[in-house]
């Protein structure tokens, strides 16, 4: 399935899959992910439990920026397979089932709610599966990325540690 | 077979374009089955009349669309399933007794079928062709007759 994330969407979750990628087991400081992310305004600010500007200030202790306020999940905690399918995502394919990024219509509101086409969907590879499994990233446009395990059932927002 | 039921089964099996429509519940489905498979084309169907909530709904479905058994049994999954439908063919969803859960879960009901219909979409834009037909002895408003 082609892409079809604008040039804007793709910089973002580029930039935000790379900082979470380069920094496995290091944590993305709110000042690093404001930088790279360039996260724009609108109508949900991501929530972070300092402003930058107290974060320059006192360079306190690193924090993430969240976007739910759902249970987080380090990249450090995910299955290798996760990264795999990180790694496609950041490249822009090529995915290796059709339903790749394809529109998560976020039927069960378990995300925030955001219009249609805001959320993509992305396998991730579960060995020994005869099929494609539970286990998927939605990646929103503002570079935000949930997984799950489940099935949909349940998500958590992927971070890069330090927030939980 | 009535030659209603013909006139309807000969328009579905001449080809119609994807989408959802709503036609009588004869002929009965193994005939019905027999008659999709004459042309080729792949066919999933069931009842789901005995569906009465949400659960035992995306069960029916489940069951019918061949979802794996630890799928998820939300509306999220349910969108999954029916989008791994085997592409690059024609198939036919058929739903029979559809009536039940149209009264007993309404909201429950409207979802599935919007789930259904967005999906029949989705595959129209890639080239694959989905059709759903919805079979009931009652009347059911908002999608065409075969």
């Amino acid at each position: 399935m082609a892409s079809r994330f604008s040039f804007r969407r793709l910089a973002l979750i580029a930039a935000a899959l790379a900082a979470l990628l380069t920094s496995c087991s290091t944590t993305l400081t709110l000042n690093e992910a404001a930088t790279t992310t360039r996260i724009a305004p609108t109508t949900t600010e991501p929530t972070t439990t300092q402003t930058p500007a107290t974060v320059a200030r006192t360079e306190a202790p690193p924090t993430t920026i969240r976007f739910s306020e759902l249970p987080t999940v380090s990249i450090d905690e995910l299955p290798p397979e996760a990264l795999d399918t990180l790694i496609l995502i950041r490249n822009g394919g090529p995915y290796p089932y059709r339903q790749d990024d394809g529109v998560f219509q976020n039927r069960e509101g378990i995300l925030p709610d955001h219009p249609r086409g805001h959320y993509r969907e992305y396998t991730i590879e579960t060995p020994g599966s005869p099929d494609r499994g539970a286990r998927r990233f939605v990646v929103g446009e503002r570079g935000e990325i949930y997984y799950t395990d489940d099935h949909y059932s349940s998500f958590r927002e992927v971070t890069s540690g330090g927030d939980r | 077979m009535s030659m209603a039921t013909n006139k309807w089964l000969e328009r579905l099996l001449a080809g119609v374009d994807p989408g959802i429509y709503v036609a009588p519940p004869e002929p009965d489905r193994f005939s019905l089955d027999d008659a999709i498979a004459e042309r080729g084309w792949r066919c999933h169907g069931g009842s789901v009349g005995s569906a009465g909530d949400k659960a035992t709904l995306l069960e029916a479905l489940g069951e019918i669309l061949d979802a794996p058994t630890d799928w998820g049994r939300n509306w999220d999954a349910l969108v999954d399933v029916a989008r791994s439908l085997p592409p690059g063919e024609r198939t036919i969803v058929v739903l029979d007794d559809v009536g039940g859960p149209a009264k007993s879960c309404p909201n429950d009901w409207a979802t599935a079928v919007d789930i259904l219909a967005t999906t029949t979409e989705e595959a129209a834009a890639t080239g694959d062709h989905l059709v759903v037909i919805l079979r009931s002895s009652d009347p059911h408003s908002g999608y065409l007759a075969l």
